[in-house]
């Protein structure tokens, strides 16, 4: 272990919205380089919001926000964000490679285009993903879980040291997803940090060392293991809560954002 | 035959319709992809609306009348993009205001012109045959300034159309290539209203662009084959509206538009959306 260097993240009673609605309220935490660490709780819970105050996309209302020791959004270089699907125009004419060579923006610098090796880096990046064969595909003729993974290779191909991720593998099959938080651990253990949010609670139990459970404040930061805990599970989802048992969460929550509405459903056990 | 086509190159205003329809062509198909990508027709619409006061008050100052084109076609893309960009109203009702706004300012401005209002006419429906020396080397100018600017920051623009949350984390910043963006379609709808007219210039800039999508789907490949049938349809409507002399405007718009129709029924892509 070397000495213990500055958190690359720093958030302190961070409050945040849109307009004059409030969405976060005084969250406080820190990420250190090498973690893997899982963002969890129901729609409108405010991960998106929270990944985008972190981004530097939206200021804080309250409270200070420090990314790699500066405020948000800052060091595009260093910092990959990888925003959700629904804020992507998919019609758009660009193929797998040009996406993942916008990866490659912060480091080309303006009035010039990409050179053999910011091609060969996003190749690379595509390969890792196991996508390197669709490489001159038409962006929005993949799947919802193909594209993610092109996403993925896009924040790979950044080479940053922090990653943050707005639900990276939703939609992406059991098997690929294993393959992606592989990568994504490799990453971690190599000294970067990945912050990730996510719907898929076992995911987080297989995979993520750490996790936030968010509400809209921070409701519990701990060891993965905190998700086997009912109670807060019951502190973060509330009503969405369908059963515990056996140490295994079982929960009814809507993948897709929006209003809560009851009825949605996707169990994940 | 070919003395059909040389003929008309002979006569010198019909070397600078050729020339400024050629040009125009190009400027609109280039711009026009992206107007067409990004959905802004109805704020294309306004912009050359808009453009109608800043040219009948060029016309009463007796100034430049394409410089009064442009600075009111400008001021509306930058108030439009600052209004939608405010919050609190919708985009295309902000648009509606400011167009129906500036529109009627111009029919007013009309209103005080005393006497002949033929040339604001040409304004209207567009006069590519009127085109004088200076008003050519104005469209050649602005022109390749458009075309310029677009190849420099192509890269930017495609991040930020495809991608605006995950441009402006990478550090682009994307309100101000909204802003630009804007800004080229106001200079392309200013240099375009000499030859087909501020009503028919939303043809000019959806047109094209709209056929080409029907048929590539490739940014390179819908510019080059959108820049095609722009510059043609350019070329021949002028040379059809030469022989036939059915308003030149009205034929390059109408020739494009069948081609539209064309590529719509029989294309390969009618499931995807333009």
């Amino acid at each position: 272990m070397t000495a213990p260097a500055a958190p690359l993240i720093v958030a302190s009673g961070v409050s945040a919205g849109y307009g004059a609605r409030p969405v976060l309220e005084s969250v406080s935490f820190t990420i250190q380089a090498g973690e893997l660490v899982a963002l969890v709780g129901p729609n409108g819970s405010g991960k998106s919001t929270l990944l985008k105050v972190l981004a530097g996309l939206l200021p804080a209302r309250a409270g200070t926000v420090r990314v790699l020791d500066a405020p948000p959004g800052r060091q595009p270089r260093r910092v990959a964000y990888l925003p959700q699907a629904e804020a992507v125009d998919w019609t758009f004419p660009v193929s797998v490679l040009d996406v993942v060579l916008m990866g490659r923006t912060p480091r080309i610098g303006w009035l010039r285009g990409p050179s053999r090796v910011d091609r060969e880096i996003a190749l690379e990046a595509l390969r890792r993903v196991g996508m390197a064969h669709l490489a001159e595909r038409q962006i929005g003729a993949l799947s919802g879980g193909q594209q993610r993974r092109v996403f993925l290779a896009r924040a790979l191909a950044n080479e940053p040291d922090l990653y943050l991720l707005d639900e990276p593998v939703t939609g992406v099959d059991p098997t690929t997803e294993e393959a992606l938080m592989e990568l994504l651990d490799a990453e971690c253990r190599s000294g970067k940090a990945v912050f990730a949010s996510t719907h898929d609670l076992s995911g987080v139990l297989g995979h993520f060392a750490r996790v936030l459970c968010l509400n809209r404040t921070l409701v519990a930061d701990g060891p993965a293991e905190i998700l086997r805990d009912p109670d807060v599970l019951r502190a973060t989802y509330g009503g969405h809560l369908v059963e515990v048992r056996g140490g295994t969460a079982l929960l009814v929550d809507d993948p897709h954002h929006g209003p809560d509405h009851a009825g949605a459903r996707r169990g994940h056990a | 035959m070919l003395s059909l086509l040389l003929d008309p190159l002979t006569l010198g205003f019909m070397q600078r319709a050729l020339l400024a329809a050629t040009l125009v062509g190009l400027v609109t198909a280039v711009t026009g992809v992206y107007v067409v990508l990004r959905g802004l027709g109805f704020l294309g619409d306004a912009v050359s609306h808009a453009a109608f006061p800043g040219v009948v008050a060029a016309f009463l100052l007796g100034a430049q009348v394409t410089l009064g084109a442009l600075v009111a076609a400008l001021g509306t893309a930058a108030l439009i993009g600052w209004v939608s960009q405010r919050g609190g109203i919708r985009s295309d009702t902000a648009i509606g205001v400011i167009f129906a706004g500036m529109f009627a300012l111009g029919v007013l401005l009309l209103g005080t012109v005393r006497g002949y209002t033929g040339d604001l006419m040409s304004f209207l429906f567009g006069n590519v045959l009127a085109v004088a020396p200076s008003d050519l080397a104005i469209i050649a100018a602005l022109g390749v300034l458009v075309l310029l600017v677009m190849f420099a920051v192509r890269k930017e623009l495609v991040f930020a159309s495809f991608d605006p949350l995950g441009a402006r984390a990478a550090g682009l910043p994307v309100r101000a290539l909204d802003y630009l963006l804007l800004a080229l379609l106001a200079v392309t709808i200013t240099v375009s209203i000499q030859v087909v007219g501020i009503i028919l210039v939303m043809a000019m800039l959806l047109t094209p662009a709209a056929t080409a999508r029907q048929l590539a789907d490739r940014l390179s490949s819908l510019v080059a084959l959108a820049v095609a049938i722009s510059v043609g349809s350019a070329l021949v409507g002028l040379y059809l509206s030469y022989y036939t002399n059915w308003a030149s405007g009205a034929t390059i718009v109408l020739l494009q538009t069948a081609l539209f129709l064309l590529a719509l029924t029989f294309g390969p892509r009618r499931s995807l959306r333009a």
